[in-house]
């Protein structure tokens, strides 16, 4: 299992392509964007994988001003579940 | 556990740098360890001894000089990265001929073998992207 | 120094940013600590792969040049992802010891190897 980090949402759809069941993939910096509910990222989420965990760093969201209008299924987690998910996931794969 | 962390991008220009900072920082609160940052790239701004931010902006520089002193952390600055960007130490600001050493106290230059080192060493490692 | 197996996936072109170059030194690096390397060259990426970079004029660094000296440092699993060749025009038939990658390949090659590197 691979937790995936995406700091811009330009390589969100490199990511998603390699993403596999168990996988979480987490957004942080400018990658917050990839979760607005918003037709900006209608066609990204048309079909969502059930089998991956979808998480936002709050701090980022909130820094954007973005925090209400996160889509379903993501989650918005801590700094210090950053580190908790960094342990859950036998790596880290930084996309940037 | 160890954690390794890879910083690539420049403080104030790259919002990396910063989350990087935020993670070490939170590492360290929760209790974990870090076995080195290793700064490459436009990474090795963070270890400017010269830069001055402005007053009302989070001097990142000095928050990672005072996180590596407090708990002793091993800070790696990438020499060819550093180098070429001017941020030397002594011995380099000496071999170059250059006026002023520029690199941040708390910090050593060394090469990217420190890198492969980190990796090797620690549980888990984050890379900290542009 | 026990074995941990680098992936460099290489997504930038040669000339946009320093990425290139990087992937490039932490691979001979790895190698020369004999770790197990293997770069992929996709999206971007592919485009270090066009032959005939003169980059004398522009007096940049020849990144070109240097990947073929790479299995002489053993980085030796050097891999084009091949929907990216397409994309880009690149004919992988010419590339000499660089290994068309479909997509299925690809993947599998994130989830083997210890530590997989973006740039």
């Amino acid at each position: 299992m691979i937790l995936h980090t995406v700091n811009k949402t330009e390589v969100l759809e490199r990511c998603l392509a390699l993403v596999s069941e168990g996988d979480t993939v987490l957004l942080i910096e400018d990658g917050v964007y990839a979760s607005l509910e918003a037709p900006s990222t209608a066609s990204t989420w048309a079909s969502v994988d059930p089998a991956v965990s979808w998480r936002v760093l709050e701090t980022d969201l909130a820094a954007r001003g973005i925090s209400d209008k996160m889509r379903a299924p993501f989650e918005a987690v801590s700094q210090a579940q950053f580190i908790d998910l960094t342990l859950a996931h036998e790596k880290v794969i930084s996309w940037g | 556990m160890k954690f390794s962390l890879v910083i690539y991008g420049a403080p104030w220009t790259s919002p990396s740098a910063l989350s990087a900072l935020h993670f070490a920082e939170s590492v360290i609160a929760s209790g974990h360890q870090i076995f080195r940052l290793f700064f490459y790239q436009d990474g090795v701004f963070n270890a400017s001894l010269a830069a001055v931010p402005p007053q009302d902006e989070t001097d990142i520089p000095a928050r990672w000089e005072t996180l590596i002193k407090n708990h002793d952390l091993d800070a790696v600055v990438c020499a060819t990265s550093a180098v070429r960007r001017g941020i030397l130490d002594v011995s380099e600001a000496d071999r170059y001929d250059k006026e002023a050493a520029t690199l941040r106290y708390g910090f050593t230059i060394s090469g990217l073998g420190q890198l492969i080192d980190a990796i090797q060493e620690a549980d888990r490692v984050i890379h900290f992207v542009e | 120094m026990d074995n941990i197996s680098y992936l460099l996936l290489v997504r930038s072109s040669p000339y946009g940013s320093a990425r290139a170059r990087a992937a490039i030194d932490i691979a001979l690096t790895a190698a020369a600590f004999e770790q197990a390397v293997t770069v992929v060259f996709l999206d971007e990426g592919v485009l270090q792969l066009f032959d005939g970079q003169e980059t004398d004029i522009a007096e940049l660094k020849n990144i070109s040049q240097m990947i073929p000296a790479l299995p002489l440092y053993e980085v030796k699993a050097l891999c084009v992802h091949l929907p990216s060749a397409e994309k880009f025009g690149l004919d992988v038939a010419g590339l000499a010891e660089i290994t068309p990658l479909d997509d299925a390949g690809l993947t599998r090659l994130t989830r083997e190897h210890d530590q997989v590197l973006v740039f």
